[in-house]
């Protein structure tokens, strides 16, 4: 939530917005009424539609981070086993940074690039959706990726800082 | 302890310094109107100084709460 809204006022510092709401939108509502016309025209219904969807997401990669991801690393690197306030956050960090790779390598440009008709032509002349590590997002370059970085950093700390597990202090699990 | 907090302050002032640079160096005031201002290298300074600054603010928060752990135990 904190990370969304951030993207939301990415403009403020001179950035690009990152409107995860609205992208999610479109990609749920882009076969309805055929096109992205439905979506363009009912705005509103797009931001809550992919809001709901984008809040979902963000609990589901945060649930598989305290299930799988957070005691893994712990296992793996031999550092990061302590469960101190300061390795949970390293671990949110290492996590936030392996779902910016995953959404500027895989999830926007398989996802979201299709939907755009109107980015510019790659050098074949072709739509470049929004280009291999988001490098032809709109009239953004590089910029986009390293903002899609800061984004994905805003939404490890949170979940790193709020992370607190806590060792069984008996044989009982529940 | 202290090294550690040298090394968070380091990051935040580094982050700051990449975020001031980048601002200045991207033409034009800061718009809400799309597309808004374009510069590839100074918009990557400004998101990656600020990408700095938010992960020396989480661990400084972190440091912060193991030192209160610590005084409380």
């Amino acid at each position: 939530m904190v990370a969304t809204v951030t993207g939301l006022w990415f403009p403020g510092v001179k950035l690009p917005q990152f409107d995860f709401n609205k992208l999610n939108g479109w990609l749920a509502l882009v076969g309805v009424g055929g096109g992205l016309d439905y979506a363009w025209n009912n705005p509103s219904l797009t931001f809550v539609v992919g809001g709901v969807i984008h809040m979902i997401d963000g609990i589901i990669w945060a649930v598989i981070f305290g299930l799988v991801i957070s005691p893994v690393l712990g296992v793996v690197i031999k550092p990061l086993r302590a469960m101190t306030p300061t390795v949970n956050l390293i671990k949110g960090l290492i996590w936030g940074g392996a779902l910016w790779i995953i959404s500027s390598a895989l999830w926007m440009p398989l996802l979201i690039g299709p939907i755009f008709n109107l980015s510019p032509l790659n050098t074949f002349g072709l739509p470049c959706g929004v280009g291999p590590f988001l490098t032809c997002f709109g009239p953004y370059g590089v910029q986009a990726l390293f903002t899609n970085l800061f984004w994905h950093m805003i939404w490890g700390v949170n979940l790193g800082l709020l992370f607190s597990p806590m060792r069984a202090a008996s044989r009982v699990r529940w | 302890m202290m090294r550690a907090l040298m090394i968070d302050l380091g990051l935040l002032v580094l982050g700051i310094i990449l975020a001031v640079a980048g601002w200045f160096l991207t033409p034009g005031a800061a718009s809400f109107q799309f597309p808004g201002p374009i510069n590839d290298s100074g918009q990557s300074l400004i998101a990656l100084g600020l990408t700095f600054v938010v992960v020396a603010v989480g661990l400084l928060l972190a440091g912060a709460e193991e030192r209160m752990m610590a005084g409380t135990e």
